[in-house]
């Protein structure tokens, strides 16, 4: 089954994580956060048993100051990951983004800063979740209750990484060389690189072969997957066509798993090219730009609309559902909803369904229905899937989505005659 | 070339002659409509565009989440590109806009009013009063 691993937007999704927790594989959270709230993220770790990652975010030290800062003082959370590196990463991160002459000089390696910071990065990963003090207590507790719980360990741990153009950008084979040298901090643990990186690669053949070609050949347990600022739903073929090629030639040349740090259903599609899994945002973040300021999770009610396999606005949906309300959700959120209104509301179900549905909800019935997605997916050969994308834009054309709500669902199209080509 | 703005502005003019209390670009949900006006308790939105019907056929669809009527304001040049029929089928009003306003088809009113909204809009433009 594609694994599915969602990433923690802030901490007032906990509840979602825990009420949720058999529609996904794991978690997965931003360094920053985790430095921000350092006692409370471990404890619900700890209580939530599943899997999880820590995302280094080192990508951003590679871009604007402008990303780390509000109000020309360092964000709190960064400011805080920070203060976890070493002299002199901590005093140079405090002050400006990394530039690669940090690292790279006429040649020649800065061997003491690659090294610092590679250890540092793999470092604050392993040691995070347990160096807490409240987290500290837990095992102790626990220990003297004679049930001592495993020390957090995420599932792998994530090689420093920067975005990089071209395979000329001197951060190319800077985030390669921290992949090469991981292996000299490896105990027991698994590495994986991020191949961080502008979609415009995805149209050059010869930059592809490349990337592919250099990155295979490192020792590495894994790849994630982050094409800065593609949106599957928005951008030409020629792009996902490359991304699938990519993912492909990935896969088989270095027979090792390969992830997606931002997708949508298209990197569910994926699976079919040898995509292990991917991670997002609950109902937001299916693509990022790196140059995007990192937010926490939005705090709008979008509702997921599976036959577009996308989200709409609240005025979207109540106007779509006004006007066909035999394609209301079936998932276990939206029916309790519905079964409560159903007795005496049955006028004005819809207004009443949108009333009582909550931000909250609204993301549950995403993460279900996503699931169910997944679920199906797996389940299904190419050729079947084909026939569900047909399905999918039959439905879109019969409630006239585009005249009607201005929904361009066109790349249900494109994704489909990807499926058709590859 | 005219503007959405002088569009908007002449409408507003026209449905203040007829005692109507008009609000440009009113907040509702996550969308913003260009003007509410109000008599009455009575809610009637109205969306303009110079000439791209396509464009303004979702945004009047979802103001009849609140609007008793709807009305979509176009420049008067461009009234003949319009197919009538479509906005007729949704109920939806049409108007011909070149300083002077014509009223070329009207709203039928509203029997898909979401109260909810409704009531919060009504409480906002009373606020705002």
């Amino acid at each position: 089954m594609t694994e599915i691993f969602y990433r923690l937007g802030s901490v007032g999704e906990k509840s979602l994580f825990k009420d949720m927790k058999k529609y996904y594989d794991g978690i997965i959270i931003g360094a920053h956060l985790l430095s921000l709230y350092s006692s409370s993220i471990p404890v619900f770790i700890q209580e939530l048993e599943k899997p999880f990652l820590i995302d280094p975010m080192t990508y951003v030290f590679g871009r604007s100051f402008d990303l780390l800062t509000k109000n020309d003082e360092l964000k709190k959370s960064f400011k805080k990951l920070i203060e976890r590196f070493e002299k002199p990463i901590s005093n140079i991160l405090k002050n400006r983004e990394f530039v690669p002459s940090d690292f790279l000089k006429n040649g020649q390696w800065n061997e003491k800063l690659l090294e610092k910071f590679i250890k540092n990065v793999l470092n604050l990963q392993k040691n995070i979740m347990i160096s807490s003090p409240a987290q500290q207590s837990i095992l102790e507790y626990m220990e003297i209750l004679g049930e001592a719980k495993k020390p957090l360990k995420p599932k792998y741990l994530i090689a420093p990484y920067f975005y990089f153009s071209s395979t000329t950008d001197p951060w190319y084979l800077i985030t390669q060389e921290f992949s090469k040298r991981t292996e000299k901090f490896k105990k027991n643990e698994k590495i994986y690189s991020v191949i961080c990186f502008s979609k415009n690669i995805l149209l050059d053949n010869k930059e592809i072969k490349k990337v592919i070609e250099d990155y295979s050949n490192i020792q590495i347990d894994g790849y994630l997957l982050w094409i800065s600022d593609l949106d599957e739903t928005k951008d030409d073929q020629k792009f996902l066509e490359g991304l699938v090629q990519f993912v492909r030639t990935l896969a088989e040349k270095s027979k090792k798993p390969i992830y997606s740090l931002y997708g949508g259903y298209f990197s569910l599609l994926l699976s079919k090219y040898g995509l292990k899994g991917y991670s997002r945002g609950i109902c937001y973040g299916e693509a990022k730009n790196v140059d995007t300021p990192t937010l926490g999770g939005r705090t709008t009610k979008r509702y997921y609309f599976p036959p577009i396999h996308a989200k709409l606005s609240e005025r979207k949906a109540r106007t779509l559902y006004q006007s066909n309300p035999h394609l209301l959700c079936q998932c276990e959120i939206c029916k309790k909803i519905l079964n409560k209104l159903r007795k005496n509301k049955q006028k004005t179900i819809i207004e009443e369904f949108f009333n009582k549905l909550n931000i909250e909800q609204a993301k549950k019935h995403f993460i279900a229905t996503h699931a169910k997605e997944i679920e199906t997916i797996t389940k299904l050969s190419k050729k079947e899937i084909i026939k569900t994308l047909k399905k999918d834009i039959e439905t879109c054309e019969k409630i006239q989505l585009k005249e009607q709500l201005g929904i361009d669902h066109t790349y249900l199209t494109r994704w489909k005659e990807i499926l058709e080509k590859y | 070339m005219v503007s959405e703005k002088y569009i908007v502005s002449c409408v507003k003019k026209f449905m203040e002659k007829q005692g109507f209390q008009c609000y440009k670009e009113v907040k509702v949900l996550e969308g913003r409509v260009d003007l509410v006006a109000i008599k009455n308790k009575e809610i009637v939105a109205i969306e303009a565009k110079v000439r791209d019907w396509k464009k303004i056929l979702p945004q009047v669809l979802c103001c009849k989440l609140f609007a008793q009527k709807v009305y979509a304001a176009f420049w008067h040049k461009y009234i003949s590109n319009i197919p009538l029929q479509i906005f007729k089928k949704h109920g939806i009003g049409l108007l011909s806009v070149n300083r002077q306003v014509n009223i070329i088809l009207e709203s039928r009113k509203n029997n898909e009013l979401h109260r909810s909204i409704y009531e919060k809009l009504i409480k906002e433009i009373e606020r705002r009063s």
